[in-house]
């Protein structure tokens, strides 16, 4: 059975709609991971030997485990914004002769399939063959294997379950969110050094009886997430007769005082706030403001990363929701083209909501300044630019996305992810600033380099109407194929 | 109002439409029939400049329909759950679509008033998205959208589909309430009778062509109901 669905979900993976499209994304993607495969691989087998020249005096391995955990937080980290879980549309094995433990279990199992959990092995087991047989013995060798694969197995569950959880409460992200920063201040304020405590603690684990114990952990997680899943395989799961009252709080009538074009952007704003995807993806942004963090300190005083930082963390929102500006409204594409909403007013409210949740980020990372006020300085450079630039670029490149999507899916089996695909595509657009920038600083200077942005940006601001005009004009084309693509 | 000239609409070998002259005069009520692949959505959709022809010019009050905009004011319609705005609530849905309209709170609550009998109190002040609504609420929403402001065009795809029988013949009522206004409505349907009942001209449609374009007498269903016997 488990094959069959395996052989399933690989149809419907080679026969998207959208497959041939995505080759090149892929290709690149294919070109990290091997990067990253590679570099592991040296590092586990370089591993003892740098670590016996660092800290000549301690145990390589005692080490090796206080290390471990920073891993495994940075893993979380990344997980939290790029794994992408399993899932796909149930409804339509509920009905079939299909045991839903079976279904459940087949989500599980899948989810361990994944390019996160393949990479720690590339370090683990190099430093297993070359270190840790030799130092511990074999026997002892396999239970430090054993608690160091349980470590990366519970990432992956634990950030599954967080996966299938914070869709309903949004107050997990940011507890996590507000976890990792704190460890990561403590870290680096010098209160607090993790490696100090969990070096002793893993070792402990893997050379007591009490290996058991991630073992244990696993279990009973993977046992949690198996009910969850169970419990909600049912078509209405998603569905409570509450959400309308939940979300009536929200009601951005701030947005009425502006016309018709104000009136649009309070649809679309309760669009993005009643929509578990787009609400996930203003989530992330959030995330993308404190992002920097997991870096360590170094990125504050160079130009360049507080650019690309910059660019981020005002820029966020806009980055990721506007990949998909026109297939969020893919369910209802035909109302907007046909309603008597003029395409100018579409388009506007498009790309003030896009170009205004610069400034939204940009007052929210204000609090920079106590930390550097060139971090501030930059991220108004940068807004002015993404707003001026930027937003453009995707007002008119995602004309010829197509991709449908549907917002309605309340179902938690569907939950459509956001891959690392998605951040790849944004590779060319946070070069866009530095091909202006680079020069300048090449030649030092770097202030003037600064200007020359937000002139550029200011420029793009103040000559948004005509630029959209010109958007309207290839629009009017693009609709047919977009209503063709969206009614599939 | 509406004028199709010369209009052909093919994919690939397959003709989806070609019409060669078809002109719907104002105030007239016009239903469409004809078999799945027939031609009628795709009617609809040029109307609404949802498709671009191959060839041939569709107007509407005059003006090529075609990358214009002039006949978004005048003209209401209802396709598919494509022209709901799923993630509002149908009175904020209602509440959208007659600002758009220059309508103010009073006006929609007395027009939408006349549609209670319809509405079956299922779909005003319901607490609900109307992506939880059944797919019949879904529907009737839509259909009530589309008169929204008045429309001096009303296109709709398949009205009596999905529809329980109550609503069937009280939609019925509604359309025919329209009639002695000054509306052209185009109106496409599977249910013959339904939709002979309500019009005053019956357009059959067959691959993409007009095959009978009949003004409604006392013999219309008959007529048509022994076409699609023998077909």
């Amino acid at each position: 059975m488990l094959r069959k669905l395996i052989r399933l979900e690989w149809l419907g993976f080679r026969r998207a709609p959208h497959w041939g499209e995505s080759m090149a994304v892929n290709v690149i993607m294919g070109f990290f991971a091997a990067y990253m495969l590679l570099s592991a691989l040296v590092l586990g087998f370089s591993g003892g030997i740098i670590l016996s020249e660092l800290f000549p005096e301690d145990n390589v391995i005692y080490k090796f485990n206080g290390f471990f955990v920073y891993y495994l937080v940075i893993d979380i980290w990344t997980r939290f914004l790029l794994q992408k879980f399993p899932s796909f549309s149930l409804t339509r094995y509920l009905t079939l002769n299909i045991k839903k433990s079976t279904l459940a279990r087949f989500l599980l199992t899948k989810s361990t399939f994944s390019f996160f959990n393949l990479l720690p092995l590339f370090v683990i087991f190099p430093f297993f063959l070359t270190n840790v047989i030799g130092g511990l013995g074999i026997a002892k060798a396999l239970l430090w294997l054993v608690v160091m694969l349980s470590f990366v197995l519970l990432n992956n569950f634990l950030c599954f379950w967080l996966d299938r959880t914070i869709n309903r409460q949004p107050v997990i992200v940011f507890i996590v969110l507000a976890a990792i920063s704190g460890l990561i201040y403590l870290e680096y304020s010098g209160l607090f050094t993790l490696s100090d405590y969990s070096a002793p603690i893993v070792t402990y684990l893997h050379e007591s009886i009490l290996f058991v114990l991630p073992l244990l952990i696993l279990t009973g997680l993977c046992f949690l997430l198996f009910k969850n899943l169970m419990h909600n395989a049912y078509i209405d799961a998603g569905i409570t007769t509450k959400d309308a009252e939940i979300s009536e709080g929200v009601e951005f009538k701030f947005l009425d005082k502006y016309g018709e074009v104000g009136k649009w952007m309070r649809i679309e704003s309760k669009l993005i706030w009643r929509n578990k995807k787009s609400r996930n993806y203003l989530f992330m942004s959030f995330i993308f403001l404190v992002y920097p963090f997991a870096f360590g300190m170094g990125w504050v005083s160079n130009s360049y990363a507080l650019i690309v930082f910059g660019l981020l963390m005002v820029g966020a929102f806009m980055l990721n929701y506007g990949q998909l500006l026109f297939s969020w409204n893919s369910s209802h594409f035909d109302f907007i083209v046909t309603q008597n909403l003029s395409l100018n007013n579409y388009l506007r409210a498009k790309y003030l909501l896009i170009a205004g949740s610069n400034l939204f980020f940009f007052i929210l990372s204000l609090p920079y300044i106590f930390l550097e006020p060139k971090i501030v300085l930059v991220n108004f450079v940068m807004m002015l630019f993404n707003a001026g630039t930027v937003a453009y670029v995707y007002l008119w490149f995602t004309m010829n996305n197509s991709k449908k999507m549907s917002l309605a899916k309340g179902n938690v089996f569907s939950q459509e992810g956001i891959s690392a695909a998605h951040y790849v595509i944004m590779i060319p657009i946070v070069a866009m600033p530095f091909i202006v920038f680079v020069p300048f600083s090449w030649y030092g200077y770097e202030l003037l380099g600064l200007i020359v942005l937000a002139l550029i940006g200011i420029l793009g601001i103040v000559f948004h109407q005509s630029i959209i005009n010109r958007a309207i004009e290839v629009f009017k084309y693009k609709k047919y194929f977009l209503h063709n693509n969206f009614t599939k | 109002m509406i004028r199709l000239e010369n209009i052909t609409k093919t994919y690939g070998e397959k003709v989806a439409l070609d019409v060669q002259g078809l002109s719907i005069n104002a105030g007239e009520v016009v239903g469409l029939v004809g078999n799945n692949g027939a031609g009628k959505t795709t009617m609809f959709s040029i109307i609404l400049d949802l498709i671009r022809p191959n060839s041939g010019t569709a107007y509407s009050g005059g003006e090529p329909i075609v990358g214009s905009e002039h006949w978004k004011p005048y003209t209401g319609s209802y396709i598919s759950e494509n022209f709901l705005l799923e993630f509002l609530t149908p009175d904020e849905y209602y509440k959208f679509i007659s600002e758009l309209h220059q309508f103010s709170a009073g006006d929609l609550s007395a027009f939408l008033d006349q549609f209670d009998d319809l509405f079956n109190n299922e779909i005003r002040g319901v607490r609900k998205y109307i992506r939880d609504l059944s797919k019949g609420n879904q529907k009737k929403t839509g259909i009530v959208a589309a008169l929204i402001g008045d429309p001096k065009v009303v296109i709709l795809d398949e009205p009596f589909a999905n529809l329980d029988p109550t609503t069937q013949i009280r939609l019925k009522t509604t359309i025919k309430n329209l009639k002695s206004s000054d509306k052209t409505i185009l109106i496409s349907s599977h249910d013959l009778s339904h939709v002979t009942e309500v019009s005053d001209r019956i357009i059959l449609l067959e691959n993409g062509i007009v095959i009978k374009d009949l003004i409604k007498t006392e013999e219309t269903l008959k007529e048509l109901e022994a076409y699609f016997e023998v077909i």
